[in-house]
């Protein structure tokens, strides 16, 4: 087997963490549907995605985080902020999706810019400044409709959420295009070397002339900002903004990241193992459900799956990791 | 080491556990200006056993997040423990076997902590993740959701009981804090906790059992949690599987804003005592101020980052001296 001599040895060790969970999915995913075929129907699969979705596009976000040594616990909370504030917009402006869509989208960036500011020029911890915000996010996303949901009432905004594009939902398409951009700007520009070379060593990457303080504000900045656009997408996928919404999800997208390879001692991850990790969480999401599994079991399975899924990474790959 | 020009002022922030400790005096004295209520010795008590059971979950999270490490699993464990000893009493075994049995169950999940991060090097985070899901699963399974009652007369007074009007929990607190402080201060053991958080691999090459020290810490991490699990469910009066949820990160923000570093090696318990005061008093305020409870998190949020903010600055301030 031919070795591409221009991936760094940090992107083989991913390659290998990545054979790992692909296996995890496909024999949980037969398991699954051995035990109830209807997992394996379209309509099902389509079910998935959304949820893939979700979780992946959040994971994403984190991936870059923590591959340069950061943390983001406020995405789940930014979701349901966003969500509100899409549904608030979409009233105030007489549904106008576009200028709602931009608003909240600037909001999420401007969130992230607060973040990266906060842990790069006041050094504050990133797990603080981001936990600060999972509680004033779902705080204040609580204060403003004191738990009530805020509909919206246009028909054509359901696409992003509900739509499909062929067989495929307009979330998992989303995803795609996610997926592919960040793969392009983690492998291919001098933005992901330095995102890596951050995470790998900030002294020695700070020394090699990395713009360290840019490169972290951007990092946080994608990271709310695809919180947001994940914030839409549930939105326009329940047709109203809901302060509870994405409890837990960024535990669930971090998890994703971490089975799927990213090393929360930065400088390892890839996207490709992050959206195989989204897409192992989602399946057991739903496994539960399609199997009927008593709903109190929940909690124990995830956490069961997390943990075993990690461990047999780890175990596999301990003598070719050098970390 | 001179006086380089410092101020008074500076020289008085120079004491990290100093600013917080100001900032809840100052808050004290805000409530008691806004409610009369709030030094009233009822509400003093219920303050009290509530920066007991936070104190034990901060100080188990402060020695842990010294070494470098986290703990994300006390919510889980406060459900956990509170049922398996409910349980336990419920078959009929007493109320002093059951939390002995309760605290050795503890120092094996310690020790099954340890063992993941320190022989199969699973990273902290996810391992305790993990438990946070599994024991939280665990306490809802084996009670199908339904709480389970305690009548126990001795359990109850731990959670509930007065010594010369003293609530029972302040006084665990204080030994648990004692011990800890002295563990973490006067022993060599205290002094491998602080190496390891501040290098871990010249830790190792000194010569510093570095796996047994990572374990100790986290099988002290899941007893405290054990105990502070027995606190809350002898004041409920029930072991209860719902219990605990989010606790976790307000533990950690009580050893953060006690002064305990995320990049290891820095921490003390008292400064957590004081973090975990810190809360419990802004959670008494909005509880007085007849705030609805939706606005408890967005003000901890604020807090917390002001806090740390604040506790940035003034450090920079110090370091640059």
């Amino acid at each position: 087997m031919a070795v591409d001599k221009s991936r760094t040895w940090i992107q083989r060790v991913g390659d290998v963490r990545e054979i790992n969970v692909l296996g995890f999915v496909l024999v949980a995913g037969l398991v699954i549907y051995a035990l109830n075929p209807t997992f394996l129907t379209l309509f099902n699969i389509q079910v998935i995605m959304r949820q893939v979705a979700v979780f992946g596009i959040l994971a994403i976000a984190e991936t870059f985080i923590i591959i340069a040594l950061g943390i983001d616990l406020s995405v789940g909370s930014v979701v349901a902020f966003v969500g509100i504030v899409t549904a608030l917009m979409m009233g105030w402006t007489g549904n106008n999706i576009a200028l709602s869509a931009i608003t909240v989208l600037a909001m999420s960036a401007l969130i992230g810019l607060y973040h990266g500011v906060f842990v790069t020029k006041v050094g504050v911890a990133p797990f603080i400044i981001t936990l600060g915000s999972l509680s004033m996010f779902r705080g204040g996303a609580f204060v403003l409709t004191r738990g009530y949901p805020v509909l919206i009432r246009d028909e054509s905004f359901r696409w992003l959420g509900q739509g499909l594009l062929g067989p495929l939902p307009v979330p998992f398409v989303v995803l795609l295009v996610v997926a592919v951009i960040t793969t392009f700007i983690l492998q291919f520009t001098s933005l992901g070397r330095y995102i890596y070379a951050i995470g790998g060593n900030p002294e020695a990457a700070r020394m090699s002339g990395v713009p360290v303080t840019w490169v972290t504000i951007f990092v946080y900045v994608q990271g709310t900002f695809l919180a947001g656009v994940v914030g839409l997408i549930i939105a326009s996928r329940m047709s109203e903004g809901l302060a509870s919404v994405a409890g837990g999800y960024e535990l669930t997208a971090i998890a994703a990241a971490i089975i799927g390879g990213t090393s929360l001692a930065g400088g390892i991850g890839t996207v490709r193992g992050t959206v195989l990790g989204a897409i192992l969480m989602a399946m057991i999401d739903n496994a539960l459900i399609t199997l009927r599994v008593n709903a109190y079991w929940y909690n124990l399975v995830i956490g069961a799956v997390i943990v075993a899924a990690v461990t047999i990474d780890v175990l596999r790959t301990r003598d070719q990791r050098t970390v | 080491m001179g006086d380089n020009g410092k101020s008074l002022l500076q020289k008085l922030t120079g004491f990290r556990e100093f600013m917080v400790l100001m900032a809840v005096i100052v808050l004290s004295i805000i409530i008691y200006a806004f409610n009369q209520n709030f030094l009233t010795p009822y509400n003093i008590q219920v303050i009290v056993r509530q920066v007991a059971i936070f104190g034990i979950l901060g100080i188990a999270e402060t020695a842990v997040i010294i070494t470098g490490g986290i703990d994300l699993s006390p919510g889980s464990m406060l459900a956990f423990n509170g049922v398996m000893v409910g349980l336990l009493m419920m078959w009929g075994v007493d109320a002093p076997l059951a939390i002995a049995i309760l605290l050795v169950l503890c120092i094996v999940i310690g020790l099954y902590h340890g063992a993941m991060i320190t022989r199969l090097g699973l990273v902290p985070f996810i391992v305790t993740l993990g438990s946070l899901s599994i024991f939280r699963g665990i306490a809802v399974v084996s009670t199908q959701g339904y709480p389970i009652r305690i009548q126990n007369e001795f359990f109850l007074w731990i959670g509930q009981g007065l010594v010369l009007g003293i609530p029972v929990p302040l006084f665990i607190l204080v030994a648990v804090a004692l011990t800890m402080n002295y563990i973490l201060n006067q022993t060599p053991l205290g002094r491998y906790i602080y190496a390891i958080g501040g290098n871990r691999e010249a830790a190792r090459l000194s010569g510093i059992p570095v796996r047994r020290v990572l374990t100790f810490v986290y099988v002290q991490a899941t007893v405290l949690f054990g105990i502070s699990a027995i606190i809350l469910a002898a004041r409920l009066g029930q072991g209860m599987p719902g219990v605990g949820i989010g606790y976790e990160l307000n533990a950690i923000a009580a050893a953060i804003i006690g002064g305990t570093s995320m990049y290891g090696g820095i921490g003390t318990v008292l400064g957590t005592i004081i973090g975990a005061t810190m809360m419990a008093l802004i959670d008494n305020l909005l509880v007085l101020l007849r705030v609805e409870p939706w606005w408890s998190e967005l003000i901890i949020g604020i807090v917390i980052v002001t806090a740390v903010t604040v506790d940035m600055v003034t450090t920079r301030k110090r370091l640059a001296d």
